[in-house]
């Protein structure tokens, strides 16, 4: 049986954290969504690391069918790779928001922690937030993927919005990127699926910033049905488990 | 009743108002500003491209309105052109997108421009939400230099500048906010703190082929949490009194 998916779902901390996702669940339970990939807040991006992978992890272990925990370091940390790697050892699912802290995606300074993925053996995909103009450019994550050809990542956004266009000539290029769909606007989304592939996509509603509900109905009512179950949670599992191997 | 304030059609190569129309009423949208597509993106004379929109306008006046546009790198023809479209062809306004057209406005034509806008009482609609020529606070600048001109942010910062694009409204009284491109999230702190007279909609439809984004960036508005009268006004009453279509 394939697992639904969503994506990119961001969610609270602190005294909020637990009614935040347990409505989420609600809402999915509500749609047939079994799973979802829960992204801590920016400031745990920028800043904040430890205390936003500990928030993730603990949300998996209360809901461990339900919730895949994103983890996170800020690259300009000199501990970077001890943090990271005490998420990924947990279970994390390895992300990064170049333009939330501060160096381009296709700095070099990424490479130590890609690395370590390596290194450990921990072949997850790895999802990098796209969009932002300077430090979030598809071409940028094609210069990283080309580095690390043995890694798969995910293209968070899928460039949205301004960089739509770069996203197709890059997934020709490097095989080893996926694009997910949050904020890039169904319709422009399954357009890129059919040039590019529809075992490339990943669905993601950018919760809370977005309804799940109308992005998974629009995703539904745009997709071709013989590609909706790659799309909304086939891919991403095929990814999960391949690694997790 | 629904007022489209960011709506393309590329006027010089389709010229089939009706299946235009069709599109509208499948959507139920009852009036639009339109703005051409190819133009923006120097194809073709300039003038020839106004002439047309206009001449696709004004075969269903009561549905379109159209935003004319101008290249300011083409100099002193750039402003006559916008005067003839002023006084001559009575356009509703203009539209710029300096990202595609590729030209920043920090320069004398358009100070020309914001000043004969203001004289005619029309607004300048922006592209907005993309470095560096489309910053909603590059536009606040323009705001500040003519008080006397209404400027719109045509996609309220779209994703990454939508808190700007709201700071940028709350401090100039002549700009007006679209909702068009941001998520709903940001759409709804919009609604919430800006002031109900100055929101519009619009869809950014770019023409055939891409119709579904109208029924989803109609679909994110129809989400927010808004009283009957501040949608209205959204949703119309206001593109009614900023355009002043009758």
């Amino acid at each position: 049986m394939t697992i639904t998916i969503d994506g990119c779902c961001q969610l609270e901390l602190g005294l909020n954290s637990q009614h935040d996702v347990l409505k989420l669940l609600e809402r999915m339970d509500r749609l047939g969504i079994a799973r979802c990939v829960a992204f801590p807040p920016d400031e745990c991006f920028a800043w904040e690391n430890e205390s936003g992978n500990e928030a993730m992890i603990t949300l998996m272990r209360e809901h461990p069918d339900r919730i895949i925990p994103a983890v996170t370091v800020n690259p300009w940390r000199p501990n970077a790779r001890q943090v990271l790697l005490r998420g990924l050892e947990r279970g994390g699912l390895p992300a990064f928001s170049p333009g939330v802290q501060g160096l381009m995606l296709s700095d070099r300074k990424l490479d130590t922690l890609l690395q370590l993925l390596m290194d450990e053996k921990i072949h997850r995909p790895v999802y990098l937030h796209t969009g932002h103009h300077s430090h979030g450019a598809p071409s940028q994550l094609a210069l990283l993927a080309g580095r690390f050809p043995q890694l798969n990542f995910i293209m968070g956004h899928s460039g949205a919005t301004d960089y739509s266009t770069d996203v197709v000539p890059v997934c020709r290029m490097c095989p080893n990127i996926y694009i997910e769909s949050s904020f890039a606007r169904p319709p422009g989304f399954v357009v890129k699926l059919n040039q590019i592939g529809f075992d490339r996509g990943i669905f993601g509603s950018g919760y809370p910033f977005n309804s799940v509900e109308f992005e998974w109905s629009e995703m539904k009512r745009l997709l071709p049905v013989e590609h909706q179950t790659a799309v909304l949670g086939g891919n991403l599992t095929r990814l999960l488990k391949e690694h997790s191997a | 009743m629904i007022i489209d304030t960011h709506i393309h059609w590329p006027v010089t190569m389709n010229s089939d108002h009706k299946s235009f129309l069709q599109i509208l009423d499948r959507f139920n949208i009852d009036h639009v500003l339109l703005m051409g597509y190819e133009v923006l993106w120097k194809v073709g004379d300039v003038s020839e491209c106004n002439d047309r929109l206009v001449e696709f306008c004004g075969k269903v006046p009561n549905r379109m309105s159209p935003l004319a546009t101008v290249h300011l790198s083409e100099g002193e023809r750039a402003v006559r052109e916008a005067r003839r479209c002023l006084e001559k062809l009575k356009v509703c306004g203009f539209k710029f997108h300096p990202w595609v057209q590729g030209e920043s406005f920090f320069r004398e034509e358009m100070y020309e421009i914001c000043r004969m806008a203001g004289e005619h009482g029309v607004p300048i609609v922006f592209h907005d939400g993309t470095p560096p020529y489309s910053l909603p606070s590059q536009i606040g600048l323009l705001a500040e230099m003519f008080p006397g001109t209404l400027f719109t942010l045509g996609h309220g910062g779209i994703l990454f500048y939508w808190q700007e694009a709201l700071e940028t409204t709350k401090r100039y009284n002549n700009i007006i906010i679209t909702l068009c491109g941001q998520h709903p999230w940001a759409m709804q702190k919009i609604c919430d703190q800006v002031a109900p007279d100055r929101i519009l909609f619009g869809t950014d439809f770019v023409g055939p082929g891409a119709e579904e984004y109208i029924a989803y960036r109609k679909g994110l508005v129809e989400g927010l949490k808004l009283p009957s009268e501040l949608r209205e006004k959204i949703m119309s009453k206001n593109a009614q009194r900023i355009f002043k279509l009758s």
